[in-house]
This record gives C-alpha cells, structure tokens and sequence, in this order.
C-alpha cells in the first residue's frame, strides 16, 4: 500500500492511492463527500424581515454559506453530551446578522454576519445574502452547527471528490483521488478525516464481528 | 481570419419594427381606431332619434362623441381617476365614460344642447386613453407597473381579458371555386359582400346546363343573372354580355342564361321578376318596392345602398360571372381560400364596434321609449334622464369578461396567461380562427405558403385545436384602414378610367382596378400601374400599409386584374426593397438603426423597406440572403428568423428537430415557470409561480433578447448526462441531483389568492370580518382550531403557515332567508359563517393580506398564500426541444457519476429519449452550452443563423474538452470508469407548473354525490378514482367476481330496496307501525328486501315518473 | 431572486464572483479569462455567473419609489 501526495494546497489535495482495493479508496472518496462534517446554518430564528426575501429563502441562502470550521473545537450535536435540543457552546454557534437600508439600495453581505466565537465565520466576506431597499430592514439569529453532506448538502465540505484511474498505469488498485474543498475545512484535513471515519467505521464494524465470534 | 467587409445584417431593422411597435401593436392599433374614429362613426349612423311625442315631436341629434378619463365612481357618488395597478386589486373595471353631446331640435331648428354621459367604455392597457400609454418606464415604475408592460388587453372586474385576434374570410372579394353535387360539376363564385356591421354572402353559380344564377341572400330561390342585371339598370343583351366580358369565347357562354331570362325583357320585367319570388303573393306596388330594396339593400351592400349604385353592383356582379366563366374554360385556377391575402384579422377594436353598435342602439332604443312615454315633458333634463349608461357598460363589461360575444359566438376573450412573461407575449398574439373545431377541416389547419414570415410554422395546440389556434410571426404587423376616397384619388391621377365612362374603343385586355373589392375602373396596363403606384407609396405618398396586387392572367384571353386594399386587419411583413439586384437598404442604414439615429419607421418613408400583405407578395420575388439575389429578385428577405412565433423564437437550433418537437416546445414554453413580472411582491393575479434562480439561457437566440425573456427567463442551465441510470430513468423519467436541488436547483414558489368581500344586503344586514365564535351559535361553525390563526379584525397574520382546510378569513354573514328560522328556532336568526379557507389539498405560509375597498364600499381582503415548491419526483421538466419528463429519482451527490473534472449531472437523461424524436438541437445546444460557460459569452442559436457546430467543438478543443462533446465518467457508486463516454454538456431546462403536489391524491372513504350517492369525482371535492369499464372488462375476465361487486356496489352506492313481491315495485317500509306496505297492492302483500345500486333505484323512479312502472321480479336466492 | 451563492451542480462558491466578474468584463477582460483567474475552471460553476439573473433588481426600484413616498408623506405630516 502507497500514499503518495501529487499536489495539495488548502483547496485541493491529489494523492496517489496505490496498492488499495477500489472499494476501499471509492469509499474514501464518497465519505469525503457525504460525511465528513462542517459547519453551516442550520436554524434561522427571524427577528424581523421586511426585505422582498422571504424568510424560507434567507434561511435557505444563510446555509448555504460556507463557514469556517474547526472540528477540534465543536462536536456533532448527536454525539454532545448536553442532551439539549437548542444545543450548547460545544456543538452550536449563533451568527447575528442585523442590517438596515437608510437611504439607499444596500446589499447585505456574509461580512455583515457576527458570529458568536469569532472563527466560525463565512469563508468569504462579499457573499451577497441580500438586497434591502430604502428603510427595509432584516434581523436574524442564525445557530450553525455540525452536519454531514448526507443530511444536506450545505454541510458537504468538498465541493469534487473524485477518483480516477491514471492513464499511464495498467495496474488495478492504482487510483488518484483528488478532493477539492469548498473552503470550510483545508483538503487535506476532509482526506484524513474521510480516512479517518471510514477506519472508525471498519473498526466498530471489526468489533461487532469479533463479539458475534466470542 | 477576420473579414474586412463587414456582413450586411439587416437585423437591427427587424429589431427596431418590435421595438418601437411591441409586441401587442395589433391591438392597441385596432382599439385606437375604434376609439377614435370607429366610435363616432357609429354614432353618427344611427345620427338621431325621433321622438314622436304627442302634438309636437322633436328629434334629438348626436354630435359629438368624447371619452373621459380611465375612472371609478365610488358607492358615495365620488369620483376619481384610476390607474391598471388599482384596478386589478380592487377587481374594478378599467374604463372611461363616454360622452355624447345631443342637440334637442324642434322642426330642424336646435333648441338646446348638452353634453351626456351615456356609458362606460372599457380602456385597453396603453392605449392612447390609458394613462400607461404617456408614462416612461421609470414612471411606469413609480405607479407600480411593469416597466415592460406591453398592454393589449382589458381589465374587467380586477382580471385581465385579451380579445384574442379572430382570423375571418375577407369581405368583398370574388372567390370561385369548382365544386361537385353528386356527379354534377358546379362552378360558384362567393362574395362575403360586408360593410361595418352587416354583411351578405352573394352566391353565383354555373350549372352543368349552362345557365347562370344568382343566389340572393332574401331571395329562397336562384334568379337568372341575365335578370339580376337587368333589373340593375342594363337594358339591352349587349349592355349585359358587355357588363361580363367584351370576348366573343366569354359572352357565348352566356347564351343559355339569356334564354332562360327572356321572359323579362326589360328592367322593369326582370324588377317584377324578382318580386315576385321575393314577395311572392303580395301586391303588385309592394313586390317592385321589395325588389328595389333587395337589389339596394341585400345585394353586395358594400357598394352602396343606394338607386345610383346599381350600375356599378351589375359591373361587379359582370366582373364575377367573368371570372367564373374564366374558370369554366380553364383560363384560371379556383381560388384559394386559406391563401392568407384572402383572409384578415379582428382586433379588439373591430370586436368591440360590433358590441357598442348593439348596445348603442338598445340604449337609443330605451332612450326613445322613455321620451314618448314621458310624452309631454321635454328638454335636456328630461333627454338626460332618459339615458341608461347601464345599457352600455353593462353590455361591454359582460361580454369582454365572460368572452360571450352574442349570437353565439363564444370565447372572444381570454384571461391573460400570466404563467411566465413569455406565455404573456405569446398570447397577445395569438390568432383564432372561427372554423368547428369538431370538423376536420384540414386545408385550413395546414401550413400554408402565405403564412411565410405571417404567422408561426411552429407554435400551434395539439389535438383540436391544432392549425386553427395561431400565432403571429415577429414579423408580422396588422394593417390599419386607410381612407379609401385618398387612395382612389391616387389610381385615378395614375390613369384609372372609371367603369361609369362608356368608350368606344375599350378592349377586353385592360386591366380591372379594384379597390377593397369596388369595381373602380379600367387601366391600360395593370402591371403598370402596380409598378407606378408603389413607387408612389416608396415615396411615402401613400399610406404605407396600402396594397397593391396584379393578376395577371396566365392564358392570354383572360382578364387581369389589380387590387387596392386599403382595409384593416391584413397580415403584412416588411422587406427590403431590390432594384437592379441591389438591396435599397444600405449598410449605411444599418449602421444608423443600430446607432439609434433611425427608426424602422423612416426606413419605410425612405423607401428602403416596404410592407407587404399576402396578396402583393404574389407580385414579389423575395431573395433569401444577399448571396441568392439576382437581377431579378424584387425583395430580400429582412431577417429570416422573424418567420417564428414568439414561443418558436426561443428554441436553440430548431433547425435540426424534428418539425412536431418545435411544436411541442411551443406549447411547454408557456407552461414554464419563471419570473412573469418585477411586481410579484404586490401582484393580485389568482395563481402565480415565481421560479427563484432564474437563468437567462447560456445558449440563446438574438430573438430572446429582443423578447426581454433574458431580464424575464423561464428556466436555468442545467448540466445534463444522456446516459442511463439504474433504470430509473426510463420512459422519459429524469433523474436530478440532490444535491443540486437543496443548493436552490429549480426551486419555485407558487402563490394563491383568496378573496373576500363584505356585502350589503337589503334591510341593513351585512357581512362582518370577525373570528367567528361558538357561543354564538354560528352555522356552520368548523371548529375552534380552525380559526385559530385569525388575528382580532377576523384576518390571518402574515407569515403564518397554513394548511389545509385553515381559515384565512373569518367571516360571517346574515341568514339567507329570515323567516325560515322563525318556526325552528327559539332565539332567531343565526349568523352564517362564510370564511374563507385554505384549499383542502394546499398548504403555505401567508405571503401577504391586501386590504381595500370593493366598488360596492364594503371592505375587501385579498389574502395571498405562498409555497416553496423544492422539485420531487414526479416533477415534470423539459428542455427547450420538446423533450419532457418527470424526475423518476433524486439521487445523492456520491452515488451520481462524475467526471474527470469532478463534474456530477444535474439531470440525467436517457439516450432513448433521441432516436425517434430526432431532437438533434438538443445536442447542439448540450455542445453549445459547454462552450458558452467555458468561453464565457452565450452562444447564438438562432434559426439558419446560429453559430455552428464546429465553430463550438472548436471552443471545446481550445478548452481541453473533446470535440465530440462526450466526456470519460465514472460510476459513482463503485468508482468504476465507464467502458464508453458519455454525452455531457449544459442544456436549458424549464421546470413546467405541473407538480406532484397539485395532483397527488388518494382516497378511502369521503363524499358522495348528492342524486346518486356514488362517491365525488376530482381531487378538490376529494372524490374517488373512477374504475371504469376497462378495469371492470379486467376483473370479469378474471373472475375476480367478489371484487367487482365490492368495487362496485358496496363501496359505491349500495341501497336497500322493498320490493312488493306481488307487483314488482317499490314498497317501503313503516317504522311506526313496524312493517312493510306497498301502496298499490295494499294491505296482503309480501315484500322482500334486495340490494341494489342507489343508481338503479334511481332509474326505476325516473322511469316512474314518466309514467312507466318498471317492475322488479324477485326470486329466491337458491 | 439574488446571485445563489453556491454553484448548483458542485458546490463550490460563487457568490462572492458575480460583481467582480461583471465587473471586469466591463472593462474589457476576456470573460474566459476572468473566470479563470476567479477560480471557476468548471463548466458548471461558470454557467453559474454567465446566466445569473438578479430578478430582485428589477423588484427593488418599486420598493425604493415606496420608501420615497413614504418618506415625502412623513414630511408632509410633520
């Protein structure tokens, strides 16, 4: 088995995969996708909005904000421990976004959210979210949390996974894997983390075997 | 290599006629000239009244006719000016008063004068009367309008009606034609003889034996025409034969018809002649008079009514018999009744004068009635009080809003489609023809040559409708009625020698000028004179909209002929004008329409283009391209594409579909959702979608743009696999991303409105909005939890979500019938409860509460109830190629295929969806639209003018993309490549409005109908899914004999039935005395229960009731 | 309604390139090449920028023209 890195930036990873079963790199690649988790939007509580945006359409353009994650600091809410439906500090984070038009046509933009601990931010600052004309004003509470890319597809952190099979090689079992990331999370880190679950996964899976042997 | 001489593309010109005259010209021309010279004419016929009072009558004179400003009187008498906006929200009538000044004259000397209102006349949208027509579009704006409001329609009661242009036979014109009774070969000749309200078909026909006849509308038999003629004022035979031709060929095929007419040998006999069959057994002084005014008034009435037109009505009728001797001999053709030179179209205007010329005439009536009733009594008061303006308005409000035109004729009008702001466009120019849909018709459904560049090839309806509902082309325009007195001036300085002037030397080769179906004169040279007089109108000496066509024969004996049209509602396209080869429209023109210092318009002044109808362009020889033009050529062609419809226009390479497909898309077009009008926010129409990512298509067509469908689009981009997956897109199923769905991918909101009013009712009562209370005792009370979203003054909140069967309004309303109650009811009268509710199969949360004032003065509430509609399976989509299906499976984003690049489909789509259909534009398109995003402009698709297939693989190979458009991709659920290449690429998709939610639906037990006790029919009463006589025929041929009866009975509607042994009929059966009677056989009889179809016993009552007494025979079950 | 913020078919962002997009191309870029140089190498994720129509543009201006009169009314109250 050989892991060989072909190019990696925080957008995107290429790595060389050989020596693994098809199977088992696809599987690397669709985990990657569906449940490596990153943050995103996932409640709206909506304060007061009297743009032309209907409150289903901002919730749904809030989540799809790309937001900075750091896994190391919040948890799936499944796997917190508060037990609270309305979440903890561990495993949810409120972004505010107030904005108002005074005189003229303003656009609202992802730089104009707050958020609660300062690094769960938008990855970019100029994403449009939206227009107010004169005097409308939009106020909302936004708690972001955890997920995964199966649930919806706001929390898929790579925007490709792909593998291919490289075209100078004859040899089964030789894959390249590419994942680009949206941004929320580096490349590399959705590779190992993609890694990572499926390794957690064959391992409770190993356990059950080996307690159906005992 | 660039060429240096820049490439002469006269599509700027066909640009700027849309431009300047948009798209609804057609109507707004019409009603125009309804209101401003139609109206006052028809005034004008009728002229005055005579009122026959008592002593002394007087007269009262109309003069002159004015129209108000677009108003609304309010229930308080106060009036005030309204604009569209405020008309559809409070279902008012967009409409002007009309004022009449009437002059009250005493023995021809006027007495007094005064100005009256005599009714209301609806405003057309941007009109001249309607105030849109001045605004700019930012002003547009500032009254909450449209910007792009193109206008053309009506608003009655708050909802938009479009007088769909009618197609109709145009009046006045000789068309002949062979035709067969039995194994008899008979010619006729037919003249739809019309002039403004009336018209007169005038049949002539020559029989086997020779002999010629003249049907006559009045008259029930044929008369010899040789006596029409004659009692027209031409003496002699020769006066006759002359009257039909000067060649001996001709006029000795007369001769068996003046045999037959000898026994009339002068004027006076033929008049005698005809009164008798048209009087037949009255007085001798009566039948002339009828005579006379059959010839003045029935025959070909649109010469003239008058004694001093009969001479030229016997000319006309001499020209037709010609013609149809002509035909006889084989010198010319029969003529062609879908040829469009010989059909025109209604507008509005033309509508609506038929319409106020009734109603004018009723109130006149009405008028007259009540000033000789009053009898004594006169003066302008009184003439004043006299006027019902009901009469009026009530006439055209009721018919423009239910469509029903009187005399049968049905659908006149329609509610705008306001589906997406494409379908809008689509329907201001529609065309209807008059013709049975139930009949076959198919000359008249076929494409015909002359609807080249008139009328669309492609957009036309499937099924019945198909060939008789049509589209205008682009470039197309409506003609307008040009004074006919000008236009004879002009012939006449052109050398026309009027048919009254008698001359010696007139020969039979002279040509016969006609003008709008007037027999005018003779000219030397018809070809001549063509040429001479559209050079006159290339100088803008005549009216551009005036034609000009010569007949010339095509066997040498026989007559030519020109025609003049000057009349209304021909179907005309511009060309370029050629001389000598040469195109007169210059590069330099060009360059000045598309710099914006000239309009099409002076283009026609110059003489550069000209308008063309149907007929002048048999005259033409229109070159396709500036490479095709010769010497010989007159005209080239402006832009060809105009030849499509609006819905046609937006197809990418139609070109290379199949013909149907076209069609197919024409009709899903209008089905699309997508951004219909910037003022959805505040729009009260009933239901409307709004498509929340619209795209403007990547690959698009120059006619797109034109359309404003770019700010306006019905669809987005989507990426697009032919391939199949996992079976799940078979039969035309689509499989979607979803992925792409939850990132926004054809997400739509549709909107409902629910209204209502509160009414007044007689004695004070009236309808109040509240929360209706139990303890009030209310009827129809639905319950507590129904209600619970109303807000103190009776009306939901914003924003709350709502189900079905949720009241949005509370409302109650004053018994029906107060005495009903008294003799039930301890403690009176109860309220009604008539809230109104969320449709049972609905759901959405409340977008927005209009509230204002009816016409009436009570409160209204216009509740709009939104719903985000995120696609599902069972969603239906089409691409722009008539390629439709429903989305069979959404799948996730990991399971989808890739590509190399990473690229998942938005849609899959199954290879067998070409092979049949050969929709080869959609694979154009799917190249095109690669290349477009990856090069970073749209791509031109354009009909004939598109950017070709390989200049676009060229695109793709410069981007690293194979040529072919096919790319290497891999099975995303187990990251196998696949062993071939898929076709990938970005097609145009539209989400069309018929989704699952609004047709999904199921039943156990629910309602039945009321007479027959079988359960309800359609989704909105909840009714039952009909097991028909198919899936009856399955069950018996099965065998399945329990499940039929339970289908069919028991859970239908299963009854009890006595039946009376003895006489077979119903008995019933007495819970008081405990046992069963039958009323004929009396006391001893034996009754037996059986179980039949409620349905049944039903039949046996009707039956009954028509005095048969059906007598069921019952037997013991063995 | 506004620019959507993520490309449809992929994901990735593109919210953020609109303006710049529009913007460079006015000033005469080779759209082709801006896309490029935004990041969007993908076919879908161009699509995305090329066709977006922003209906809330052509809805807003009603909106401003209200504020406007509302604005002239509270003055005329006051």
């Amino acid at each position: 088995m050989k892991i060989e890195v072909l190019e990696k930036s925080d957008e995107k990873i290429r790595v060389h995969l050989g020596g693994v079963s098809r199977a088992y790199a696809n599987a690397i690649r669709r985990i990657a996708l569906s449940e490596v988790p990153c943050m995103a939007v996932d409640d709206v509580v909506i304060l007061e909005n009297s743009s032309v945006m209907y409150d289903e359409l901002l919730a749904h353009r809030l989540g799809l904000i790309p937001l900075k994650t750091d896994l190391s600091q919040y948890v799936l809410p499944e796997n917190c421990d508060c037990n609270n439906p309305l979440g903890c500090p561990k495993c949810r984070v409120l972004l505010v976004l107030d904005a108002e038009a005074k005189d003229s046509v303003k656009e609202v933009v992802s730089g104009d959210i707050r958020s609660e601990d300062g690094t769960t931010v938008p990855i970019s600052p100029s994403i449009p979210i939206v227009k107010l004309a004169p005097s409308q004003k939009v106020k909302v509470e936004a708690y972001a949390r955890l997920g995964r890319g199966k649930e919806h597809a706001k929390w898929r952190p790579a925007a490709i996974s792909i593998l291919t099979t490289p075209t100078e090689t004859d040899t089964e079992d030789d894959y390249i894997l590419e994942i680009e990331s949206v941004g929320s999370l580096p490349a590399s880190e959705i590779f190992v983390k993609a890694v990572e679950i499926l390794n957690e996964k064959l391992e409770s899976f190993t356990e059950k075997a080996r307690s159906l042997s005992k | 290599m660039e060429t240096t001489v820049a490439k002469y593309d006269p599509w700027p010109v066909l640009k700027s006629v849309l431009e300047s005259e948009g798209v609804a010209r057609q109507h707004l021309n019409s009603y125009n000239e309804f209101i401003e010279t139609g109206l006052q004419s028809i005034i004008d016929e009728v002229g005055g009244m005579e009122i026959e009072a008592l002593g002394n009558p007087y007269r009262v004179k109309f003069g002159q006719l004015t129209l108000g400003q677009p108003r609304v009187v309010e229930i308080d008498g106060s009036i005030s000016n309204i604009l569209p906006v405020e008309a559809r929200l409070r279902n008012l009538t967009y409409g002007a008063p009309i004022y009449l000044d009437m002059v009250i004259e005493e023995r021809g000397v006027p007495r007094e004068s005064q100005r009256q209102h005599i009714g209301d006349l609806p405003v057309m949208i941007k009109s001249n009367k309607c105030t849109l027509s001045r605004l700019s579009p930012e002003q547009l704006i500032e009254v909450g309008e449209d910007a792009n409001e193109s206008g053309g329609y009506f608003i009655i009661n708050g909802s938009e009606r479009v007088v769909v242009g009618l197609e109709d036979l145009s009046p006045n014109k000789v068309l002949v034609d062979k035709e067969t009774t039995g194994v008899n070969l008979v010619y006729k000749a037919k003249i739809y003889s019309s002039i403004v309200g009336y018209r007169a078909k005038l049949e002539i026909s020559l029989k086997v034996d020779g002999g010629i006849n003249v049907k006559l509308p009045s008259s029930p038999v044929d008369l010899p025409f040789v006596t029409v003629l004659r009692a027209l004022g031409l003496e002699t035979d020769k006066e006759i034969a002359d009257a039909v031709s000067l060649l001996p060929e001709i006029q000795d095929e007369l001769e068996v018809s003046f045999e037959k007419a000898s026994e009339a040998p002068t004027p006076q006999d033929a008049l005698t002649y005809i009164g008798n069959r048209v009087a037949h057994g009255m007085p001798d002084e009566f039948r002339i008079r009828k005579a006379e005014s059959v010839l003045d008034w029935g025959l070909l009435p649109h010469i003239g009514k008058h004694a001093e037109d009969r001479f030229d009505k016997a000319m006309f009728i001499g020209d037709a018999i010609n013609k149809l001797i002509e035909l006889k001999l084989g010198w010319v053709k029969p003529d062609d009744k879908d040829h469009y030179g010989n059909k025109m179209i209604k507008f509005a205007g033309q509508m609506i004068a038929d319409l106020f010329r009734t109603a004018f005439r009723n109130m006149v009536r009405d008028m007259k009635y009540q000033l000789e009733r009053t009898g004594q009594r006169r003066g302008v008061n009184v003439v004043g009080a006299a006027i019902r303006p009901g009469i009026i308005t009530d006439k055209l409000n009721n018919a423009i809003a239910t469509g029903n035109w009187g005399r049968g004729k049905v659908g006149v009008t329609q509610l705008l489609d306001r589906t997406n702001f494409l379908s809008t466009t689509s329907h201001l120019r529609r065309i209807q023809s008059p013709l049975s849909r139930s009949q076959p018709n198919f000359e008249a459904r076929d494409l015909h040559a002359t609807h080249f560049g008139r009328i669309c090839p492609t957009e036309t309806p499937e099924g019945s409708n198909c060939g008789l509902v049509k589209n205008l082309a682009l470039s197309a325009l409506i003609s307008v009625s040009v004074p006919k007195e000008e236009v004879i001036g002009q012939i006449t300085e052109l050398g026309v020698v009027s048919t009254r002037e008698h001359r010696e030397d007139q020969t039979a080769e002279e040509c016969k000028v006609f003008v709008d179906g007037w027999f005018i004169g003779y000219h030397k040279d018809g070809a001549k004179l063509a040429a001479d007089f559209r050079e006159r109108r290339r100088s803008a000496r005549i009216h551009p909209h005036v034609g000009i066509s010569y007949v010339a024969p095509e066997v040498t004996s026989a007559s030519s002929r020109a025609y003049v049209y000057t009349s209304s509602g021909r179907v005309l396209r511009p060309l370029i004008i050629v001389s000598e080869g040469k195109p007169l429209l210059t590069q330099e023109m060009i360059r000045k329409v598309i710099s914006g210092e000239k309009r099409w318009h002076e283009l026609l002044l110059e003489g550069a283009i000209e308008l063309i109808d149907a007929n002048e362009e048999e005259n033409a020889y229109v070159a396709i391209s500036l490479d095709s033009l010769s010497a010989d050529h007159t005209h080239l062609e402006i832009f060809t594409p105009a030849i499509l419809g609006v819905a046609g226009s937006v197809i990418p390479y139609p070109e290379h579909n199949q013909s149907p497909r076209n069609t197919y898309e024409s009709a899903m077009a209008k089905q699309s959702l997508g951004f219909s009008s910037p003022t959805f926010p505040l729009a009260t129409f009933v239901r409307e979608h709004l498509l929340v990512y619209p795209q403007a298509p990547l690959v698009t067509t120059r006619m797109t743009n034109l359309l404003k469908l770019d700010e306006r689009p019905t669809g987005q981009n989507c990426v697009i696999a032919v391939m199949s997956f996992e079976g799940y897109n078979i039969e035309d199923a689509i499989v979607m991303s979803r992925s792409s769905i939850e990132r926004g991918l054809s997400r739509s909101f549709f909107y409902r409105i629910y209204e209502s009013t509160a009414k007044q009712y007689l004695g004070g009562m009236k309808d109040t909005f509240e929360i209706p209370a139990a303890e009030d005792n209310v009827r129809g009370y639905r319950g507590e939890k129904y209600y619970r979203l109303l807000e103190p003054d009776g009306v939901i909140m914003h924003e709350a979500v709502v189900g079905g069967g949720d009241v949005i309004i509370g409302k109650t309303s004053p018994p029906r019938f107060m005495e009903e109650y008294r003799e039930f009811e301890v403690k009176g009268p109860y309220r009604r409860d008539t809230s109104s509710t969320v449709r049972p199969s609905e759901a959405g949360v409340v977008d927005s509460v209009f509230v204002t004032e009816s016409v009436e003065g009570g409160r209204m509430y216009k509740v709009r109830v939104r719903d985000m509609r995120i696609p599902e399976i069972g969603d239906k989509f089409a691409s722009r190629h008539g390629q439709k299906g429903v989305i069979g499976l959404v799948v996730n984003q990991e399971d989808m295929p890739y590509t190399e690049a990473g690229i998942v489909p938005d849609l899959i789509i199954n290879p067998h969806a070409f092979p049949s259909r050969m929709t080869a534009g959609q694979f154009i398109e799917s190249l095109a639209g690669k290349a477009a995003a990856l090069r970073g402009s749209q791509v031109d698709g354009t009909v004939f003018k598109g950017e070709t297939p390989d200049e676009l693989r060229n695109v793709l190979v410069k981007h690293g993309f194979s040529p072919t458009g096919r790319e290497v991709m891999y099975d995303g659920m187990t990251g196998r490549k696949y062993a071939v290449d898929v076709y990938i690429g970005v097609v145009y998709y539209q989400k069309l409005h018929h989704m699952v939610v609004d047709k999904m639906h199921a039943r156990a037990r629910g309602q039945v109908q009321m007479l027959t006790k079988q359960p309800t029919e359609g989704r909105a009463r909840g009714g039952g899914l009909r097991f028909g006589e198919m899936e009856r025929d399955c069950l018996i041929a099965y065998g399945a004999s329990m499940v039929l009866k339970d289908r069919l009975l028991d859970e239908a509607d299963r009854t009890e039935l006595h039946i009376c042994e003895n006489c077979g009929l119903i008995a019933y059966y007495d819970s008081k005395q405990h046992r069963y009677i039958c009323r004929i056989c009396g006391d001893p009889s034996k009754v037996s229960t059986v179980v039949v179809a409620y349905a049944f016993k039903l039949l046996l009552q009707e039956m009954t009731s028509l005095n048969i007494a059906p007598r069921v025979l019952v037997k013991a079950k063995v | 309604m506004l620019k959507p913020i993520r490309c449809f078919t992929c994901g990735s962002l593109v919210g953020d390139k609109y303006d710049i997009f529009a913007e460079r191309v006015k000033a005469g870029s080779d759209p082709s090449q801006v896309l490029d140089s935004l990041g969007l190498k993908r076919y879908c994720c161009r699509r995305m920028v090329l066709a977006n129509v922003d209906i809330i543009d052509q809805t807003l201006p009603y909106y401003e023209f209200l504020a406007q009169r509302h604005a002239e009314f509270e003055s005329d109250t006051m």
